[in-house]
């Protein structure tokens, strides 16, 4: 039996979506569907098909009691009204959270490339910015704006030229405090992250941003492993 | 028939709890996510599980998974058809990928839960499952096994085509087009 009754561009475009949903796809093909999702609400229903087609494979798990240290953890945190868990990483908490569902499409792509869903927007002036350039690897603008929830960094479009194999890193460098990875840059994509007060941890002026290069995809270990090829510290305007 | 209109019933009534937790905790109710976490916590612990085969990092999303139901409550949306269980599951199938994926881990513990998973008998799963779960496992044995062990794996595992293909020692070619033959079939069989 063959999908008379759908067209071959239909078909495609429910085969594309669960391979968004399932994570199929290479990085290239991540970050042209992540686009895609934002964009094209047939897209987005037809990823949003599948996740409800295929829970069955994860409702059919026998359920395992985790034990209760986790939950006395969750109280802990929610009770001493610590906003978040500090080992959390900072792009879980990217505004984005509506479209969880990206996570799934973009699994492996650090940072979600939301340029147009964030700069279409009319927003509030940036109160900070930060300019990384490197001679050879190319150069970006960093600017900080404040939010309801907290701060929201936007990186504007970048043009980073890398040795094949490599993937850029972002990272922020708050004083007394380990790098913290932000995800990983795509050339000529804009980058929103949303940082709340607690995870930013500093007043802007004493933030700074790095970028890494790193094995592709980003690092390994959670820290920084390869040269770092710009770095800058924010300005208050 | 009783017992499946009073399943259906139940799981209704679930349903609306679970919804009505997720409202609570979105005005920052503490004893609703606690009501959700004994609900649901050996559902989605099983998922994170699954995908990680670890339990310590299982954990630790668990965690997260709350935390984040914890401030993001708001943004569950039940007009978009998801029940809350699938809202759920999601956040934790994700976020369990993302730790597999960082931790570049996967193959050794896909290959694990690889083997965890085909020797998981079908017959269990198809009873625990709801009528729509009987379908969706149906239909996959209705797959080429290849096609479906593939997308198995592909689901609790985010192994991309090239990975599936050098796990099965074909063309990456070969696994595409397997894989998007057998996505079209799945699509057709549930639909059917």
């Amino acid at each position: 039996m063959t999908s008379n009754d759908s067209s071959p561009s239909d078909d495609d475009l429910h085969v594309l979506a669960a391979e968004c949903y399932l994570g199929l796809l290479d990085a290239e093909g991540v970050r042209s569907v992540a686009v895609r999702r934002l964009r094209d609400g047939d897209f987005d229903a037809a990823v949003r098909e599948w996740e409800r087609r295929l829970m069955p494979l994860a409702d059919a798990l026998a359920p395992v009691a985790p034990p209760d240290r986790v939950w006395y953890d969750i109280e802990k945190v929610i009770v001493a009204g610590a906003p978040r868990a500090p080992k959390m990483r900072i792009w879980d908490n990217l505004n984005f959270w509506r479209y969880f569902g990206v996570s799934t499409c973009g699994v492996g792509l650090a940072v979600a490339v939301l340029a147009g869903f964030y700069i279409d927007r009319p927003a509030p002036l940036p109160f900070a910015a930060a300019t990384l350039a490197s001679a050879a690897n190319g150069s970006f603008v960093a600017t900080a704006q404040h939010r309801a929830s907290g701060t929201l960094l936007i990186l504007s479009p970048s043009l980073v030229r890398l040795p094949a194999g490599k993937s850029a890193e972002l990272w922020l460098i708050v004083r007394g405090r380990k790098p913290e990875a932000l995800g990983v840059l795509a050339s000529g994509h804009a980058v929103a992250i949303d940082l709340t007060p607690n995870q930013l941890g500093a007043p802007m002026d004493a933030v700074a941003l790095a970028v890494s290069i790193e094995p592709m995809g980003g690092s390994p270990t959670g820290e920084v492993t390869g040269p770092i090829i710009a770095s800058a510290k924010f300005s208050l305007r | 028939m009783n017992d499946l209109a009073d399943n259906g019933d139940r799981a209704h009534a679930e349903r609306a709890s679970l919804i009505a937790c997720l409202t609570q905790i979105s005005h920052g109710d503490k004893s609703a996510l606690e009501d959700l976490y004994r609900r649901t916590s050996s559902k989605l612990f099983a998922v994170c599980l699954r995908i990680l085969s670890d339990r310590g990092e299982a954990e630790d999303v668990l965690q997260d998974v709350y935390m984040t139901v914890w401030s993001k409550a708001a943004r569950f949306d039940a007009v978009q058809g998801l029940s809350p269980i699938t809202w759920l599951s999601v956040i934790a199938r994700n976020r369990s990928l993302d730790r597999l994926r960082s931790k570049k881990r996967r193959f050794a513990a896909m290959d694990e839960a690889a083997k965890i998973a085909d020797s998981a008998p079908l017959a269990d799963a198809l009873l625990q499952a709801s009528d729509t779960g009987a379908k969706l496992f149906r239909c996959l044995e209705d797959l080429e096994d290849r096609a479906a062990a593939a997308i198995r794996h592909a689901y609790f595992g985010g192994l991309t085509y090239e990975t599936l293909a050098r796990q099965n020692d074909v063309p990456l070619g070969t696994m595409k087009s397997l894989i998007r033959r057998a996505l079209m079939r799945l699509k057709v069989c549930l639909e059917s």
